[in-house]
């Protein structure tokens, strides 16, 4: 008698145990209305696009000359190239972007960033041979942060990104980037007005230098946003501006 | 049966109901992807070529994951634009080209490092964060797990900010505010063509 109580109470237990758990596991699923249904919240305002039909003739010629000029060149120049030769060669051109990168900081009164841009510049200037190697990876308080620009300067400062641009051979934009780029070659030493250089033809093969260097990895984060894109135009001005916002949010944090 | 073998039960059950909740789903996800990054870089494959290698990926995913969870993420609303045959074409059709890209970057490359990093569990969703190194240069993403009752299911990949979902139902957005469904399918189907996917491997 005593062993079949046992039993009654222990299949009653068990029922209710598995009736329970299995509430709990369908509790915790998420419904195909909360998962499918969801609208993106945070997908801010849309692009502002008034130019869109000159965007998309510039973006049908500047992917002309990616796939048909570029990426021939850029996988030349990789499969030329050693690879270690390439990454200093990046670290190099990286390197002499650092007064972006400080004035990037200092717009935003971001002192540490500047005080760590600085520091890395020294260390990698000198130790790093001209900016060739990047010791200072390996320097406690000196690893890479993210890359400030002035342009994420100007949107910490509350300026809007205005209208969406193709810009030329350098591809997808806006008014506000354009400003920071315009910002950007002030600072830097190799650009106009205040380059190192004097003659036209040193600033050519500097800014061509630094094209080949960087045209691998541009070409193939290009080349896989547009394989898998429904529409390349798009797919490229929604990931561009997507990025920006994220890395603008984070500097104006 | 003993009372103790009672309560053993009861705390089985209990806890077999917890750990469903608490699982961390980068663990299934780390050996998927090791699995998978096996097939691309392990000797015993070299003969495969790239659409061979492409189709086992596909399998060791498909085994793991749901594809449809992710494209119907991607679809949004617009999935109700698709008659039923339609949306199992444009799983397959999203998932190639997806793979196909994605492949096509690790091409000529290191094996690439994987290192998990925190997962955020909120009970329903899930975000797993993670930096992949490929040739040195590390790049940071997230995979977005959804609990459905096969498991963690993923159904978004964020790269450098930029979602995957999100980016795919913007354009799929400004798409059918002037074409079709039908018209969108002819048009995958073309970009197939276009970049020489054999659906014979594939499908």
């Amino acid at each position: 008698m005593k062993a079949s109580f046992s039993k009654i109470l222990a299949s009653f237990l068990l029922t209710q145990i598995a009736l329970f758990s299995s509430e709990v596991v369908e509790e915790s699923v998420i419904s195909d209305e909360e998962l499918f249904g969801e609208e993106f919240a945070d997908i801010g305002p849309v692009v502002q696009d008034p130019l869109e039909s000159l965007n998309r003739v510039i973006f049908q010629i500047n992917n002309f000359l990616y796939i048909n000029v570029l990426d021939p060149f850029a996988t030349g120049y990789s499969l030329i190239v050693p690879d270690r030769v390439e990454k200093s060669a990046s670290h190099f051109f990286r390197n002499l972007k650092y007064p972006v990168r400080l004035f990037g900081n200092l717009l935003q009164g971001e002192f540490a960033g500047a005080w760590v841009e600085t520091g890395r510049f020294v260390i990698n200037s000198t130790v790093g041979l001209a900016g060739l190697f990047t010791p200072a990876d390996k320097v406690e308080g000196f690893q890479p942060i993210s890359a400030e620009d002035i342009g994420r300067a100007l949107a910490s400062w509350g300026v809007g990104e205005g209208p969406y641009f193709v810009v030329p051979l350098l591809g997808p934009s806006n008014l506000r980037d354009i400003i920071g780029l315009m910002g950007a070659r002030v600072v830097h030493p190799l650009n106009e007005p205040f380059s190192v250089w004097h003659e036209w033809e040193e600033r050519f093969a500097s800014g061509a230098a630094e094209f080949t260097v960087n045209s691998p990895s541009f070409i193939n984060g290009y080349i896989v946003l547009k394989e898998m894109a429904i529409d390349p135009y798009s797919s490229i001005r929604n990931a561009y501006t997507d990025g920006r916002r994220a890395t603008t949010r984070k500097s104006a944090r | 049966m003993n009372v103790s073998k009672i309560l053993y039960l009861i705390l089985f059950a209990l806890m077999s109901a917890d750990v469903f909740a608490a699982e961390d789903p980068a663990i299934k996800l780390g050996k998927t992807l090791d699995t998978a990054l096996d097939v691309l870089y392990s000797h015993g494959c070299v003969d495969d070529g790239d659409e061979q290698k492409q189709a086992k990926v596909r399998q060791i995913l498909k085994e793991t994951y749901d594809w449809t969870i992710i494209v119907r993420y991607v679809a949004g609303s617009n999935w109700k634009r698709f008659q039923p045959s339609e949306q199992d074409r444009f799983v397959q059709l999203i998932e190639a080209l997806a793979l196909k890209a994605c492949l096509g970057t690790l091409k000529g490359k290191a094996r690439p490092v994987i290192e998990f990093q925190k997962t955020r569990n909120s009970g329903k969703r899930a975000e797993v964060s993670f930096v992949v190194i490929i040739d040195e240069r590390p790049i940071k993403g997230a995979f977005r797990f959804a609990r459905r009752l096969s498991g963690w299911e993923i159904y978004d990949i964020v790269i450098e900010n930029i979602s995957f979902g999100k980016n795919y139902r913007q354009q799929l957005n400004d798409y059918f505010r002037r074409r079709t469904a039908a018209e969108l399918i002819e048009k995958l189907e073309k970009l197939m063509k276009a970049e020489n996917l054999n659906e014979s491997l594939i499908f």
